[in-house]
């Protein structure tokens, strides 16, 4: 699979975008999408929340140029060079289910990132916004080309007569990476991401799990929807530390899963 | 609508502490103190502004002291709203509505549940429960209602698990397992909240499952106590003890058959908060065929009075001893006021499968009194009111293995195994002390097939045929007086009565129809006084609150439930209902009501 990737440069100014949303005439006032959304006034309000926000090259997104599965889209976000990051988002913004994942590290970083596969039900931006000590958003982001139809078509799971038996299943592994400078954590877990657009199968999606250090002490919570591909792959920068890492999570019909990650780094 | 996955945003209902998930009562919601209560469900009789308990009335009565509508002016009932359950999901709506604080929370088919404003009828949120392949529900894929506690709305499962919902978001908060849905065990009844405990029973009675009464912490989902109904099996008491139940009279059951005993406590219970008891129904034994276990079968086919606190049997009524025809005695413990023998009395009423009605001493368990409700019962000739034992006739189909071949002797009785009555709730009056039953008339052909236990399978060992006794009718609305058995009226009905009765202050009884009516009927004389035509059949069951100065009345159209599945030859009569799934909502019309008075006095000024 080609991949490029593509930094976005940040915008000059930062603008409330309340006020470019409701009141600006002309978006002069609001920084400009480099992306060229048609949807980026919603993202501003569903995503962002009405904060101020910036694009900005330390946000990097990779993702493929040509999209070869649109119901798996691999994408890695990548934030450094900040003082201290509370939150990191991935959305996409035209897809009927926008947001993809929703990362809160316990303790603010300065360094965040994050892996995963997402659906994508037609050629669309897909980003990252990361909320850092400034209260600002800083987001990055890149276009991939897609046949489309990611979100709407049925999990592969809904066709198997035991999916509740596979449900939650999980696995991991935990390394080093950067040449010994942080440790990284991988993780899948078995469950269907149904989206909820098939007759006959409501939504059931992953929504929370929380990544904990061997003590128990939280360090991620991970809120995710259904627009993260069946069978999510997860991988993510660990804040400093050693040990296992315990894993917990739930769906939205509060299915759980829990997993115990051995690190030997 | 709070539901957030069309618009895509993480809303403020995820906004939940990264601790969250790790502390050990994981998923607890931070409680408001606005929530439902104990002693609101304990008094739901009384507060005519909300329905937070099933039955409207822990007691079981299905009254209202509601009069602003009544006899005279039903007739301008019109609805207020209505509501589509949606989906392609569109049959078995069994369901009781519940409302609480301007809101409906109303389950459906297909573990369903929706909040929906109760003055508009417009979608708050809605939960649908993800289901396994190869659940097995006997009766079709219903659900009876919710329970609410605190800021919680709880509802069972068809894969036989409970969920607990935040009552504003729909999000889960706890989720546990009531049993394995492998084994053949579903869920559909509404959990009840009582003595601060969430109860449930189990369903699945035709699987050979072993009936249950379980209590949890409603507000985590955690096991208090468990009490199999079923001789022999070991049941937990508070704090983990384990205890055997006891066969009070030793022997009823042969051998290991107690295994597979049977006993589904499908229906749930009532309660009397001022004794302490739960009142709850078990089912038929397994299998059907009676001659693979021989013995009284305890407690299958009983009503058991258990204590709350522990969950130990403080007596029990058996209303078919050794039952061979899936008199599945479930039916709910109403529980009652009675003269009797010139003492008020704390009473129970309750119209048994098996054709009978019978009234308990609620303290004790005592027979007061004894009587069939329906036209003819062929199994018995009556109850011995000294042994409280029925009086067989002989009416038990033969023994296949006393036969050359695979079949039993087969014998016609009456009435059939759908029963006198079967799942849908009586109501009881107190402005008439009247009991109002749904019963219908039919009989069946029964005969005995040779058997053996697969788990997760069907585990009847009969044969079965099902027919209507009447030309005209086969369901009969009947006004029943406790006191004498005496029938004050009836109101006969084309296809099976299958939806439950209420009674208000204002004179009426409601009821539905399969033919898609709801109807209200005099409580004095059961003439009908209004009716509306909901579009599917109606086996829903009626509620009514007041709100804003104003009396409402909810319930639920959507056809299905066990007739159409196993009714037999009642199937033709049943056959061009369409399906469906809505909740309707109906009110006084106020034009109607003003074009009455004003052609009234119209005709006033014309004499």
């Amino acid at each position: 699979m080609t991949t490029t990737t593509l930094s976005i440069q940040a915008a000059a100014r930062v603008v409330t975008c309340a006020v470019a949303f409701f009141l600006a005439p002309s978006l002069s006032a609001a920084p400009e999408d480099p992306l060229k959304s048609p949807s980026w006034s919603v993202m501003e309000t569903r995503i962002l929340e009405g904060r101020d926000y910036v694009f900005d090259d330390r946000v990097s997104v990779t993702v493929p140029a040509v999209a070869e599965d649109s119901t798996r889209v691999p994408v890695f976000a990548s934030a450094q060079g900040f003082e201290a990051i509370q939150r990191m988002v991935i959305f996409v913004d035209l897809n009927p289910i926008t947001s993809a994942a929703d990362l809160t590290p316990a303790t603010p970083m300065a360094e965040m990132s994050l892996g995963l596969e997402v659906k994508v039900q037609q050629a669309t931006p897909v980003r990252a916004a990361v909320l850092d000590k400034d209260g600002v958003w800083h987001i990055g982001g890149g276009w991939v080309s897609a046949a489309g139809g990611g979100c709407t078509a049925p999990s592969i799971a809904s066709a198997r007569p035991d999916w509740r038996e596979r449900l939650g299943q999980a696995g991991g592994r935990v390394w080093a990476a950067n040449e010994g400078q942080d440790r990284r954590l991988s993780f899948t877990v078995r469950h269907p991401m149904d989206a909820g657009f098939v007759a006959g199968l409501p939504e059931l999606y992953l929504d929370e799990t929380v990544i904990a250090d061997a003590g128990g002490n939280p360090l991620f919570t991970l809120r995710t929807l259904a627009s993260v591909s069946e069978d999510p792959n997860f991988t993510l920068r660990l804040p400093p530390g050693s040990g296992d890492i315990l894993i917990r999570g739930r769906d939205n019909n509060a299915n759980r899963f829990s997993l115990r990650v051995p690190s030997d780094v | 609508m709070k539901s957030h996955s069309l618009t895509g945003g993480f809303g403020r209902r995820l906004a939940a502490p990264v601790t969250a998930l790790l502390v050990s009562a994981a998923y607890m919601s931070t409680a408001s103190a606005a929530g439902v209560t104990q002693k609101m469900i304990d008094n739901d009789f009384n507060t005519v502004d909300d329905v937070v308990a099933y039955h409207m009335d822990p007691k079981g009565t299905r009254y209202s002291k509601l009069d602003r509508i009544n006899r005279d002016n039903v007739q301008y009932m019109t609805p207020a709203w209505a509501f589509s359950f949606g989906d392609e999901l569109q049959r078995g709506q069994e369901s009781q509505p519940l409302i609480h604080d301007g809101v409906i929370y109303v389950t459906g088919s297909y573990s369903r549940l929706w909040a929906l404003d109760a003055r508009t009828g417009q979608l708050k949120w809605s939960y649908k429960h993800r289901l396994p392949k190869g659940i097995s529900p006997c009766c079709d894929v219903v659900n009876r209602g919710a329970a609410l506690y605190k800021d919680l709305v709880i509802f069972g499962t068809l894969d036989a698990q409970l969920v607990a919902l935040d009552k504003e978001s729909g999000r889960p908060v706890w989720r546990e397992k009531i049993a394995d849905y492998k084994a053949g065990y579903s869920y559909t009844a509404a959990p009840m909240i009582a003595g601060d405990k969430l109860i449930t029973g189990v369903s699945g009675g035709e699987f050979g499952v072993v009936g249950r009464i379980t209590a949890r912490n409603p507000e985590t989902g955690e096991m208090i106590w468990d009490r199999p109904v079923i001789a022999n099996h070991e049941g937990t008491l508070p704090g983990g003890k384990k205890d055997v139940t006891k066969d009070r009279k030793g022997g009823t059951w042969e051998g290991e058959t107690w295994k597979t005993g049977g006993g589904a406590t499908w229906l749930g219970g009532t309660y009397d908060p001022e004794l302490g008891l739960l009142y709850m129904g078990t089912g038929n034994p397994a299998p059907w065929n009676a001659y693979a276990r021989p013995g009284d079968n305890l407690y299958t086919t009983s009503r058991l009075a258990i204590d709350i606190e522990t969950g130990k049997i403080k007596w029990h009524y058996q209303t078919t001893p050794n039952d061979h025809w899936d008199f599945d005695g479930v039916n709910e413990v109403v529980l009652f006021d009675m003269e009797h023998k010139g003492k008020k009395v704390k009473a129970a009423g309750t119209a048994d499968r098996n054709g009978f009605f019978y009234v308990l001493n609620r303290e004790n368990g005592d027979l007061l009194n004894a009587f069939p409700f329906v036209d003819e019962v062929s199994w018995a000739s009556g109850i011995d009111m000294k042994t409280g034992r029925p009086i067989e006739t002989g009416n038990r189909p033969g023994n296949p293995a006393e036969m050359e071949g695979d079949k039993g002797e087969s014998v016609v009785a009456r009435p059939s195994f759908l029963g006198g009555k079967n799942w849908n709730h009586v109501s009881y009056s107190h402005s008439t002390g009247l009991f109002y039953i749904p019963s219908n008339e039919w009989e069946m052909d029964i005969w005995n097939e040779p058997i053996t236990y697969r788990r997760g399978s069907a585990f009847l060992g009969a044969g079965f045929t099902i027919r209507p006794v009447n030309e005209n009718y086969v369901g009969v609305l009947r006004a029943v007086d406790p006191k004498n058995g005496k029938e004050v009226w009836r109101a006969e009905n084309r296809t099976p009565l299958w939806s439950s009765v209420m009674t208000t202050a204002g004179g009426l009884v409601f009821y539905g129809t399969p033919e898609g009516f709801v109807k209200a009927v005099d409580d004095k004389t059961g003439k009908e006084l209004w009716s509306f035509n909901t579009g599917s059949g109606v086996v829903g069951q009626p509620v009514t609150w007041e709100m804003d100065g104003e009396q409402y009345v909810s319930i639920v159209s959507g056809w299905g439930g066990a007739v159409p599945l196993w009714g037999g030859d009642i199937g033709p009569l049943v056959r061009d209902v369409s399906q469906g799934g809505m909740l309707w909502t109906f009110k006084l019309s106020k034009i109607a009501e003003k074009m009455a008075a004003k052609q009234q006095q119209t005709e006033l000024a014309a004499q």
